[in-house]
């Protein structure tokens, strides 16, 4: 079936976060490239959806057959869009996923965003051949992978993805405030020793994979200050994974006011709550993983 | 310059040794010895487990390949490792680290990794041999 690579562009939340502070993980915000031979899956278009650019151009490839999927649109998940090359490539040929019930409305907004008193060049200027596509309610395929997706509770709601090629399963879970999910909370703020069950569709959404990338913005003391926010504790996140059998968790959507060395000592937590169930890591740029399908 | 001529140079800290009466001196504190020191080091890998090959591997913008066949750029002569196993590339954006399609694979503190910007004290697993990264400056 081939090889599936995964590659983190930006890994952090809500605002691009450049400095010494962040160096180690990371400042720009979600993008997630997912690549089997020419097919290029794009997992959101933050701030890191511009390096990610850069290095498609450089890699020579005269005709881009690229995909962008989209969880929401909150802006740090679509800033970066008027800045990525290959849009104004005439060889590139952009396709803007949506789910089908929405009727274009990411297009809509991507567009929105392009309006002159934002940006200086207008969507309808762009070179690339761009094409607004609906996604199937069940299993799509896109370039030989098989994309499927589930709503997430967020601020406007959320989309998760799975990328599956053969026996290879990649999920993409960020701006999910599981916590809201569980039949509790209130207890579960007060006993976070305890295990947390997500309801099943979660789990069997999950089931398996060789990698979620999910989102763990909060430790169990700093969610309290964030209920709401649409990100989970992100021991929630290590529980969910544990149940499904994930093998690899890696930690994303990083709290803009976290530095790298609080990073690492919520990951330290996390990976302790894992207990050896999964490989657990910090989400970070520049970060290329390859999976055999 | 080496740290011992850095060293010498530093070493009148606090006297008027080595200056004219009328020449100005600027305030040398230790801070500044130790990034006068550090502008000197390149990026590189530092072997801290397994006992084959350099103990100190110097990095440039030029890629350079590690591996067990003598046509290696650094050559590790273990059977843990393939013939070309990973190359290692110190960009302007970057130290670069790609497994080459290698049978054991490349570990980023402890992670299977096919690519990696590294950054200070990473470790790197090539085979049987462990690194230690450090940034320079």
């Amino acid at each position: 079936m081939g090889d599936l690579f995964v590659k983190f562009w930006g890994v952090r939340g809500s605002i691009p976060t450049p400095g010494h502070g962040t160096r180690r993980y990371g400042g720009n915000t979600s993008c997630i490239e997912i690549r089997k031979d020419d097919t290029v899956l794009i997992l959101d278009a933050g701030s890191g959806i511009r390096p990610l650019g850069v290095d498609l151009a450089a890699r020579g490839t005269e005709q881009l057959d690229l995909h962008l999927l989209f969880s929401h649109t909150h802006w740090d998940h679509i800033q970066g869009f008027p800045f990525f090359p290959p849009a104004y490539n005439p060889n590139t040929e952009l396709n803007i996923w949506d789910l089908e019930e929405a009727g274009g409305r990411v297009h809509n907004l991507l567009s929105g965003q392009m309006i002159e008193d934002y940006f200086p060049v207008t969507f309808s200027q762009l070179g690339a051949r761009i094409i607004p596509r609906g996604l199937q309610s069940e299993a799509q395929e896109i370039g030989g992978l098989i994309v499927r997706h589930l709503a997430q509770p967020h601020p406007g709601g959320s989309a998760a993805f799975s990328v599956e090629l053969g026996g290879v399963k990649v999920v993409y879970c960020t701006d999910s405030e599981l916590d809201l999910l569980l039949k509790d909370r209130d207890h579960s703020i007060k006993h976070p020793e305890e295990h947390r069950a997500l309801p099943a569709n979660f789990v069997e959404f999950m089931r398996d994979a060789d990698l979620v990338i999910g989102d763990g913005q909060y430790t169990d003391t700093n969610y309290v200050r964030h209920l709401g926010w649409g990100h989970p504790r992100v021991n929630t996140m290590v529980d969910l994974a544990v149940e499904a059998g994930v093998k690899q968790l890696a930690v994303f959507h990083h709290d803009p006011m976290e530095t790298d060395s609080k990073l690492e000592e919520k990951l330290a937590d996390a990976t302790a709550r894992a207990d050896g169930a999964l490989t657990l890591f910090g989400a970070r740029e520049g970060l290329e993983l390859k999976y055999s399908g | 310059m080496t740290r011992d001529e850095i060293t010498d140079t530093f070493s009148t800290l606090g006297t008027d040794e080595g200056f004219a009466d009328d020449e100005p001196t600027m305030p040398l504190v230790p801070q500044l010895l130790d990034a006068k020191i550090r502008r000197t080091a390149p990026p590189r890998l530092e072997r801290i487990e397994g006992d084959v090959g350099p103990r100190t591997i110097l990095l440039s913008p030029e890629p350079l390949t590690i591996g067990r066949s003598s046509q290696a750029d650094v050559v590790l002569d273990s059977a843990s490792l393939s013939r070309s196993h990973a190359r290692v590339q110190a960009h302007d954006h970057g130290t670069v680290l790609t497994d080459l399609d290698s049978r054991n694979g490349v570990f980023l503190n402890g992670l299977r990794v096919h690519s990696a910007v590294l950054h200070d004290r990473d470790t790197v697993q090539i085979g049987g041999v462990v690194y230690l990264f450090l940034e320079g400056d």
